[in-house]
Order: C-alpha cells, then structure tokens, then sequence
C-alpha cells in the first residue's frame, strides 16, 4: 500500500502533511504551556540570573 | 549542610571578551577592504593573498568563529559559573580550550588567503584544522557538562540548555560536514559528492548560523537581558517552547539554501515548510526577550548596555522574518544568488551578533573592574554610528539585490533578455556597492570606538575575583530529582513514541487500520493527561520538572531532537539510488588536468562569485543554458555550486569561448567585459601545478568512487601534458606563450570541460578553439616575452545575445 500512498501523491503533499503535523504539536504545546497553572514550577528558574550574592574583591 | 566559598574563574572570561574584540577588529577591516574591492576592483593591488575570492572566506571565518565564536564562550563562561555557582570544573581545560581556539584561528589567518581551502562555505578551512577544532570543541564539552555535573544549584537554568544544544549540535554538524579523505597534510577532497554535498554542506552551513550564531546568542539573551533589566525573563515557559521548537526545527530548514536546484523537490519543499515554521518560535524568543523590559523601558533611554541590547533582539527578529520569507521559493527565485542574502546575513551578524556582543562587553568589563565605563556617551555613539552603518549597509544590499533579480529576469516582448550582458546589471548596482563600503566602514568606526572605551575603562585598574558562598546539600538524594527510569518510563516519552510509531505505521497501513491507530494515540494521550493531572495534585513531580535536573537526560533529548531532522533529511539523498539519478554516461569523470585545474578554481575561491548551477527558469536558460541535473555532478568532490552571482553561472561556459578568450579574461577580465569588477589572476600563468601529484588524486578518487581505470592513474602524467600542450599550443598560435603544466593551461582545461557531460575528447576531437586556430598539432609556439593580454577582439558582447552570449 505504501507505494501506491507515495506514486499517487504530489510531491508537496508530504511536507504539507509534516507541516500540519508539526504545527499542531506546536499549538498543542504552546497551549499545554500556557493553559495550565504551573506559574509555581518555573517562578524559581525565572529568577535565577537575579541572584547577586557574589563579593568581589582585588586579590593579590 | 555546610557552606563554602566559590571562586569564580574570570581570568578566561577576559581572555574571551579581549580576543574577540581584537580578532573581531580584523574581520571588520578584512570584510571592509573585500567591499572596497567590489567597489574598485584594483584594490587588490594583483595580490593573490589581498584578493577578495580569497579573502572572503577569511572575513567569513574571523567574524563567525573569531569574534562571535570567542564573545560566545566569555559569555558561556561567565554566567554557567554563575548559573550553576561553581566554578569552571577544570581551569587546565579552560586554558587548552582558548589557546587551542586562538590556535586554529591563527591557522585559519595564515592558509585561507594562501588558497589552502576545502572550498565548503563556512567551512573552508583543511582537515588538520578540522580535526583540531574537534578536540578543542570536546574540551569545552567536556569543560562544560563537568561543570554541570558539579553544580550547586538544582535547576538548569534555561540559557544552560540552549548552551547544551550549541554544544552538541555543533559537534554533530562539523563532524559530519568534515568528513574528507586526505591527498596531502594540506589538502583533501570531501567524500560526499555533487547533490549530497550541497545538502550536507547546506545542512550545516545553515544550522552553523542556527547553532552557533542564534542558540548561545539566545543563551545570552536569556541571561544577560534579565540581568540588566533587573527582572526576571518576560515568560520562562515561553522560553521553553521557544527552545524546544527552535532545536526541533532549525536542523531542517538547510536546503531552502538549494531552491530551485538540482536538490530533489521533497526536500527543496522541507526545507521551506520548516523555514516558514520558525518564523512561530523565533519570533516568541524576540517577543520574551522584549518584554523582559516591561516597565523599564524608560531605562533604554539611559543605559547604553540596554540600548544594544534592545536593537540586536530587534535585528534578531528582522532576521527571522525575512529568512523564512526568503525561503519561499518565488522569493528565492528573485533573491537567490543576489546582495540580498549578504544584506540578509549582515543583518544578523552585525545588528543581532555584533550588537549583543558590545551591549554583553559594556556591562561586563566595567563590573569585572569594579568600576564604571569610561564614557557612556562613546557608548552612545557607537551605537548610534553601528545603527546607521547597518541601516546603510542592509538598504543597500537590499536595493542592489532586487535589482539584480529584476534586472536578470528582464525580457523584452520579444522574449529575449533585456539586459542579455551580466556586466550591464553589475555597473547598475555599483553605486550600492559603494554605500555598503560606506556602511561597513561607519560599523567598524563605531567597534574602534568601543574598543578605546574598553581600554579606558579598564587602564589603571585592577580586576576583581569574583566569589560567592555556597550551602552544599548533604548527600542525601532529592526528592524531587526522580532517577533514570523515571525519565525513561515518564508518559511524555511514551506517548511521543507511540504517536510517532503511529505516524509512521500510517503510511504503511490501510485507512481502517489507521483511524484506529489515530484514535487510540488520541485515547493514551487523554488517559496520560488525567493520570498525570491527578499525580501533580498529589505532590508527585512533573516530567519536566525531573528532565531539567538532569543534564544527561536532558542532553540525549536535544541530540535525539537534532538528529530527527538531520537523519530524515540528509540519509535519504546519501543511501537511496534513486535520490541522485546516476545513468552511467551522465557524467564522464575529470581528466588529469582537468582536475588539477578544479583545485586551481576551488583554490583561488572562484565560487565566491561565481556559482555552477542553473535553475529552470526561462531567463535563466537563455542567458546560461539548460538547467542544471543532478546526475552532472556525481563526481564532484566537492560541488562547486556557490551561492552567490557577483559574476555569470559557469556550469555550461565549457566550450563556448575561446581558449584565448579565458586566457584573456584570467589575465584582464576587463579586456573582454568593459566594465566588469571581477581582479584580475596574472599569477596563473606563471604559477605551475604539481604535474606528479596528478595520479594520486586520481587514485584518491577512486576510494571516492570515481571509476578511473588502472591505466588512467599510471598514464595520468602523460594525459595531462598531452591535454595541456594542446591548448598551450593553441594559444601559442594566437601569440601568447604560455606552458602546458601552467595553472593557467590546467584552469582552461577544467572551464572548458565544464557542461560536457561526456568529456572533451582532446586528440580526437579538440576543444573549440578560436575560429582562425588550427586544430591539434599547432604549429610552435613564437618567443612572445610576455604574455600581453591580446586586443579584446574576441570580446562575447559581441556574440548573440538572446543565446547565451551576454556573460
């Protein structure tokens, strides 16, 4: 069957068909990401540049 | 529970930050001098090693890999120290990764303007030097994840994955984009041939701009912007699907580079899908890092640091809008080949790279001085003189490219070309040419300034050592870490290669079996999302959470990730027969000399201007000839493809001219085109190739898979003078002396050779000659003392225009 899916397919159907898979993986995801309350899992990453607690000092 | 005292190593990150600065001063001067010499051709002063085909790839190595590739590593060093607070896992390593990197560069300033090039854009410098980028680049990895692994912070903070990406990605794509057999220490020959290397060359090059001048730039942003914002990052989720998306996507957007090629359609077509793709995820990066500076933003007023900042994400974003519309094929088919793509890459290299790397150098030089920078109104102008030399510099090459399109695709009602002579629509884009020098010289102004404000703010001082206290955690496991088998069995990672499993069956089952497959990937997936729900209300830690503790885990997801589309792409065209038609009498390999003149042309860089692949547009064959097919190519390690028209298409240019014409052109190309930009090559004739040396490439060849016969590699000495005399002897009959082993004769035997599928039969059937030259023996040649180019009498303007002639 699978030769037949291919000879009969124009050559843009593949990309189209991996185009709209990928797009739909990426508004699932994105909206996976967003939509759920997960604002506590990442709150402390976010402000891990923000740590300044480092001394500095001339040393010989 | 104890605390202890981190000393930060920021002696490497000022090696970094000083050996980008100086290293990225010489690639400016090198690019500016190079736009001069398109400008005013004779800029060169008949200096092999001062000429633009040569110096281009050394303008392309010092900014790419010197001035970004080292400001890349003080940043990677700096805040990884204080990501993970820990300091560098091994100063040794450290130390053998900066003066293995400034190594290689050195190496790369001395061959490339001596023509030592493998001639693979981005890629050009030879396989002794390849190698040692390998083991340099290991060292850092090694350097980097040891680090990782003895950190004293829990999370990995999200510019740490987009350094891990960087990190392996970059192994991956030079390894294999490397793979070249040896003839001498000095030269080699790619394995992969014709269409493949253009893919995989293409794969690379592209996923180099993607992976070394994007994700660590991203990293930075990531951390510095926040840093100087003094905020946190606009939305970290979106930075983790901005990082997931674009580590997907980016490894197969390589062959919108090959449009309209003779690269198979399927993947001409991939690679643009997936280049409209990122247009999603580069574009949500710009916007975080944007928005980092809610409520702040009155400080870009005042901080020059912020100011550089906020323009190179702005050019980040300009970028990566107009990539993936460059990527649509009808675009390309105006812009491909044009100044549009060199404005297109400025636009990424001076305004995203080069102004994040000043914006990262002001704020970070002053602080590891414990001082303030000299002069921010220096700041100030920088940038503003860097903005303007950009805005001219991308406004020009704009203008100069759609004209160049426009102007090659011109046809009169008639049908035949408007503009039949190449050289009518180089002097028409002159002038652009000229504001672009303008542009480039105003930005390398601006980058002395800031060097000088650099020094000032440093001189006198002394630096800092930074260092922190730490509470190392008891040996006791986290919680919340989870182990191996957790990520391994976590249900993301079922459910991906469940759906992936199914997306594949698809196409090999019928349409019952397939709707079922569809509805039950849809059915795990909802029973996974309810039992994950109710363990995340129950305390339980998320899968992500337990990835990004993980630097291993984490790691072998963005390499499986990466290779997806690397594999997908690049194995069908290498292992399927039919991806590349090879019909056997396609292409007749090279002769000898032939092939010693193809490593004359590849040395001196010729495919910097000029490229060898029709397209099949109908302007496109009446100016060149017939489109391109793949299967002329099968013998061509490497293709000689090029990306770039500064001069006509060579592919079909074997047998139309004159050896005299060529001989005339290489000398003084404006004896035969009024008007052309192209320097001279006067060198040539005098320069002679290594006639010895000629089996051996045959026979490495061969290993190659080119079938010469046994008695071609032993006969090659005595076929490449025979071909040689016949044409020296030809142009001895015009009155030019020139010898058969010189790279002159070698160089006119292989642009003679070039679209002759089936070869040039010398001694049976000698290549066209000039119409008053006797065939094959020519009489001896006269005692000329200097090969003084002949009045351009053969000049091709003169030839029928509509057919090809206006080159």
């Amino acid at each position: 069957m699978y030769k037949q899916f291919f000879a009969n397919m124009d050559s843009i159907a593949l990309p189209m068909f991996a185009f709209g898979l990928f797009f739909a993986a990426f508004a699932l995801m994105l909206l996976r990401t967003f939509a759920w309350k997960r604002k506590g899992d990442f709150d402390p990453m976010a402000q891990l540049p923000l740590v300044n607690d480092e001394t500095r000092e001339v040393k010989p | 529970m104890q605390t202890q005292r981190i000393e930060y190593d920021d002696k490497i990150v000022r090696q970094f930050i000083f050996a980008s600065v100086l290293f990225g001063a010489v690639g400016l001067l090198v690019g500016v001098t190079i736009a001069s010499q398109l400008a005013w051709w004779q800029l060169n002063f008949n200096l092999p090693w001062l000429t633009f085909s040569r110096l281009r790839p050394l303008h392309t190595n010092a900014v790419i890999f010197a001035f970004v590739g080292n400001m890349m590593f003080a940043g990677v060093y700096y805040s990884t120290q204080r990501l993970t607070r820990a300091r560098m896992a091994s100063d040794l390593l450290s130390k053998i990764h900066f003066w293995g990197w400034q190594l290689i560069i050195v190496a790369a300033a001395i061959t490339l303007p001596l023509g030592i090039t493998t001639s693979k854009e981005y890629a050009e410098l030879e396989w002794p030097i390849d190698i040692a980028i390998a083991l340099v680049w290991v060292v850092f990895a090694i350097n980097f994840f040891w680090t990782l692994a003895k950190r004293n912070e829990k999370h990995l903070y999200v510019a740490l994955w987009f350094y891990i990406a960087t990190i392996l990605t970059v192994a991956v794509l030079h390894i294999v984009n490397s793979f070249e057999l040896p003839l001498t220490a000095l030269k080699s020959y790619s394995v992969f041939a014709g269409v493949q290397d253009a893919l995989v060359q293409w794969w690379y090059g592209h996923n180099a701009v993607a992976f070394f001048l994007t994700t660590p730039i991203l990293g930075i942003m990531y951390y510095f912007m926040p840093k100087v914002a003094e905020r946190p990052v606009y939305s970290y989720r979106l930075s983790i699907v901005h990082f997931w998306a674009l580590v997907f996507m980016y490894i197969w957007a390589g062959p919108h580079h090959l449009l309209y090629t003779a690269l198979p359609d399927w993947a001409q077509s991939l690679g643009m899908l997936f280049s409209l793709m990122l247009w999603a995820p580069s574009w949500g990066g710009m916007l975080n890092g944007l928005l980092t500076l809610r409520g702040a933003w009155n400080k870009v007023r005042e901080d020059p640091v912020l100011k550089f900042f906020v323009a190179g994400v702005t050019f980040y974003g300009m970028s990566t809008f107009e990539g993936p519309l460059l990527s649509i094929k009808s675009v390309s088919a105006l812009g491909h080949y044009t100044d549009w793509i060199v404005g297109h890459a400025h636009g990424g290299a001076l305004g995203w790279n080069g102004l994040m790397a000043a914006g990262m150098f002001y704020w970070l030089v002053p602080r590891m001085y414990g001082t303030q920078l000299a002069s921010k109104k220096a700041a100030d102008v920088h940038f503003w003189i860097a903005t303007a030399g950009i805005v001219l510099y991308m406004v020009s090459m704009w203008i100069s490219g759609v004209n160049q399109g426009l102007m090659w695709q011109a046809r009169n009602p008639d049908g035949t070309l408007t503009y039949p002579s190449f050289v009518e629509t180089l002097i028409a884009i002159r002038p652009m040419y000229i504001v672009r020098f303008l542009g480039g010289t105003l930005y390398l102004t601006g980058f002395i300034i800031m060097i000088w404000n650099l020094i000032k703010t440093m001189a006198g001082k002394t630096a800092l050592v930074a260092s922190t206290e730490v509470v190392k955690e008891d040996e006791k496991p986290d919680p919340d870490a989870g182990t191996v088998v957790d990520v391994v069995t976590g249900r993301p990672m079922w459910f991906s290669i469940v759906a992936f499993v199914a997306a594949t069956a698809f196409v090999f089952v019928s349409l019952v079996p397939a709707i079922v497959l569809a509805v039950a990937v849809l059915v795990i997936g909802e029973v996974a999302y309810v039992i994950n729900k109710k363990e995340r209300a129950a305390g339980k830690p998320s899968w992500f959470g337990i990835i990004e503790r993980r630097p291993m885990a984490f790691t072998v997801l963005v390499l499986l990730s990466v290779l997806i589309g690397g594999v997908a792409e690049l194995l069908p065209t290498i292992f399927v027969k039919q991806a590349v038609p090879a019909t056997g009498s396609a292409q007749k390999p090279y002769t000898a000399l032939e092939q010693q003149g193809r490593d004359v042309y590849t040395r001196e860089g010729c495919y910097v201007c000029h490229s060898q692949m029709i397209r099949p547009m109908i302007d496109e064959y009446q100016r060149y000839g017939e489109a391109s097919r793949a299967e002329e190519f099968i013998y061509d390690h490497p293709f000689q493809w090029g990306s770039k028209r500064t001069g006509p298409d060579l592919h079909r240019i074997g047998g139309r001219y004159p050896n005299l014409w060529h001989y005339t052109h290489l000398m003084d190309p404006r004896a035969t085109s009024a008007g052309s930009n192209m320097p001279g090559y006067p060198w040539l004739a005098d320069g002679k190739i290594d006639v010895e040396l000629g089996s051996k490439k045959l026979e490495l060849m061969t290993t190659l898979g080119v079938p010469y016969t046994p008695e071609q590699i032993t006969n090659a000495k005595a076929d490449q003078q025979l071909q040689g005399e016949v044409i020296s002897k030809d142009l001895a009959a015009q009155g030019v002396t020139v010898a058969w082993d010189s790279e002159m004769v070698a160089l006119i035997a292989y642009l003679q050779r070039l679209g002759r599928d089936q070869g040039v039969k010398y001694g049976v059937e000698p290549v066209k000659t000039t119409e008053v030259a006797p065939p094959a023996p020519a009489p001896e040649a006269p005692p000329a003392a200097a090969p003084a180019p002949p009045a351009p009498a053969a000049a091709p303007e003169a030839q029928p225009a509509a057919t090809g002639g206006g080159r």
